[in-house]
């Protein structure tokens, strides 16, 4: 990629969770940027950190649903910082011009409230008209291929599927039209079917829309379909990042490449992440030297004591490892 | 909505049949106490045959079943008969002393509401604060303290020691907050604490997360779908709570020699008084289910996912 502009540019992110044994590192120190009007997917397996890095930068993590939580580094939007924003510049912002689909679409509704006026809630902070927002609303809930429309508006979640609820999501998240929309496994929670018709959606979307989409996902087979580059993030820290040619090409990290020997050939859309030996290392321990040590089959010495940083290898495509960042060509299987 | 009037009449006539319930039980209850009024009149001149006619003439002698019928029909008609031990109409009694009554469960339930809830949401929203521990410190006591202790430690802090508040007696607005504050804190307590742990549990649903993310001001999200669901319980517990409440007046009035229906039965029961204990357990029948039937409705009214059930059940 060309030095297109961004549309979110994220540096040295860095989530701690307090437990009871604790403070957890979910995310450390974690960069990329996200080019305007692209998809940008970021992979990794569960509890890798992806909710929690989303969460961050939408100022979603708070002391009610984390206490004594720390965020460290900045997330550049709109040439703000959005973590140094008080929580009312914070609001200028969400939903606005940043708007997020989360992972599970079943419970992000209100069970007390109809699907319309959940939507309508978020268009009227812009101060429209209540006859025009209402129009908004059934605009938006055709725009999301919401079969009838009208008596959609006038459902309670509890009466919507799970496809239905993640349709309305996308609707409410998209009503104000923001410059980028993050989606956190917009299609996990649904059945094969809808998740193509979510991802056209999404796409056709981005297109007419002008958006650019941060997706969050373990589907290799989505990523393939639709995103542009792809980060895989492993424990917290991003392994490697590349378009989405490079990615399937030539994966030079070997967490991404175990990822891709274990997907069946000819993938579709089954391609989900197979679990591979080992398990994530425990959060709360500070770990010298690389994360992904105890299950990699490529390590050397060094990766016992020194971490390896994130390099540009080829114009465009960033390695966090030491073997891959040294060796050139291919690599041991 | 169609689902809940059904609903709704299906609760009333279900009310109907418990206060018809509890019409019989209450007859049959009176009936089983040992010892009928005639004795407990300590007189030389009371002989045989005075006895025999004063049983015929309050209607003592007939068959319990046919005393029962009796009643109930004379209850249906507005009489609740007469006092055995001053001969007053019983109705025109609690006429006369149920706005007493009224006036402090009311106050109280009116300051239990409006005072417990946003002080539970703003000690849920703000948990682990100085505010909030206080809350749940204060609370636990009253909680814990029963109404007649209550009673006589707030005589003796403001009225007694202080002089600020009379002793007791029905005389303005003054003679009030004792009794309202004895009979509300507890309850009060308890709102609280409900709101607080339903506000907590709210706090942390996904839809509130959802809220956030669309661009909403925590005010909004905190009324608009924290406090909002949260009421659901709280709602239902408070009508629910009314019994108790009415519980407590009967204690309440008695310390503080409050005028109305409570204290009447409390002397009541002590004369063997059938009548006016029947007169009176009848009406705290009445107001416990009316608020019950209304507390249930409401949770339906309140609550679509309850709404569809009910429309399930009733289909
Ligand atoms: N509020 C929280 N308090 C404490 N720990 C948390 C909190 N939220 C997340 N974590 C921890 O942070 C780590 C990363 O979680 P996160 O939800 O970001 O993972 P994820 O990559 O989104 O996983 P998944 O694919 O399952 O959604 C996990 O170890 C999780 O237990
Ligand atoms: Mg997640």
């Amino acid at each position: 990629m060309d030095q297109t502009r961004r549309a979110l540019c994220v540096q040295h992110l860095d989530i701690q969770f307090s437990t009871p044994h604790g403070m957890a590192r979910a995310v450390q120190e974690v960069s990329f940027d996200i080019h305007a009007g692209e998809i940008y997917a970021l992979v990794g397996e569960s509890g890798c950190g992806k909710t929690s890095a989303a969460h961050a930068v939408m100022g979603l993590i708070n002391r009610i649903n984390a206490p004594g939580h720390r965020i460290g580094g900045r997330v550049l939007f709109e040439d703000k910082d959005l973590l140094s924003l008080t929580e009312e510049e914070m609001c200028h912002v969400r939903g606005r011009s940043l708007g997020m689909i989360f992972q599970n679409p079943l419970d992000a509704l209100n069970p007390l409230y109809r699907a319309g006026y959940q939507v309508y809630e978020a268009i009227v902070l812009d101060k429209i008209g209540k006859i025009e927002a209402w129009r908004r609303v059934a605009e938006l809930f055709n725009q999301v291929k919401l079969s009838d429309p009208e008596a959609r508006m006038r459902s309670y979640p509890q009466e919507l599927s799970g496809g239905m609820r993640q349709r309305v999501m996308i609707g409410m998240m998209l009503a104000r039209n923001p410059r980028l929309l993050i989606a956190d496994e917009p299609t996990t929670a649904l059945d094969v079917t809808i998740q193509a018709q979510v991802l056209e959606l999404i796409l056709a979307l981005r297109a007419a829309l002008e958006m650019s989409v941060w997706l969050i996902t373990h589907d290799f087979g989505i990523v393939a379909e639709i995103a542009d580059r792809v980060a895989v993030m492993y424990a917290g820290v991003l392994v490697e990042e590349a378009d989405v040619l490079g990615i399937f090409d030539n994966p030079r990290h070997p967490y991404t490449r175990m990822l891709m020997a274990s997907l069946p050939r000819g993938f579709k859309r089954d391609g989900r992440l197979r679990t591979i030996a080992g398990l994530l290392p425990d959060p709360t321990l500070e770990i010298p030297g690389c994360r992904f040590r105890d299950r990699c089959p490529a390590k050397i010495e060094v990766c016992a004591t020194q971490a390896p940083a994130l390099v540009e290898i080829t114009p465009g495509h960033r390695v966090a490892c030491h073997v891959a960042a040294t060796v050139k060509g291919d690599l041991p299987p | 909505m169609n689902d809940l009037t059904a609903y709704a009449i299906r609760r009333i006539f279900q009310s109907v049949f418990i206060v018809l319930a509890v019409t019989i039980l209450l007859f049959a209850i009176m009936h089983m106490m040992p010892g009928d009024p005639i004795q407990l009149i300590d007189s030389p001149r009371l002989d045989e045959a005075t006895t025999a006619k004063l049983r015929a003439r309050w209607g003592l002698d007939k068959p319990p079943v046919v005393q029962y019928l009796y009643w109930l029909l004379n209850v249906l008609k507005g009489d609740l008969g007469r006092s055995i031990t001053n001969g007053q109409s019983v109705s025109v009694l609690l006429a006369a002393r149920l706005p007493a009554t009224l006036h402090i469960t009311l106050t109280a339930l009116l300051l239990q509401y409006l005072v417990a809830v946003p002080l539970g949401l703003m000690a849920g929203y703000h948990q682990g604060s100085v505010f909030d521990r206080l809350a749940v410190s204060v609370t636990s006591v009253l909680r814990a303290i029963p109404y007649f202790w209550l009673g006589i430690l707030l005589i003796i802090v403001f009225a007694v020691s202080f002089r600020l508040l009379p002793v007791s007696g029905y005389r303005g607005f003054q003679s009030l907050i004792l009794p309202v504050l004895t009979l509300t804190l507890p309850a009060l307590a308890d709102t609280l604490r409900l709101t607080r742990s339903e506000v907590l549990e709210v706090l942390r649903e996904k839809h509130v997360t959802t809220a956030v993310a669309k661009g909403l001001r925590p005010q909004m999200v905190l009324l608009r779908h924290v406090l909002r669901n949260a009421l659901v319980p709280v709602t239902v517990m408070f009508f629910l709570s009314v019994p108790w409440l009415i519980g407590g007046s009967v204690i309440v009035e008695t310390i503080f020699a409050w005028p109305g229906t409570g204290r009447l039965l409390w002397k009541a029961i002590s004369a063997q008084d059938y009548p006016v204990v029947q007169g009176i357990i009848l009406l705290i029948t009445l107001l416990t289910v009316i608020s019950t039937t209304i507390g249930d409705i409401l949770t339906g009214l309140l609550d679509p996912r309850i709404r569809a059930e009910l429309g399930g059940r009733v289909a």
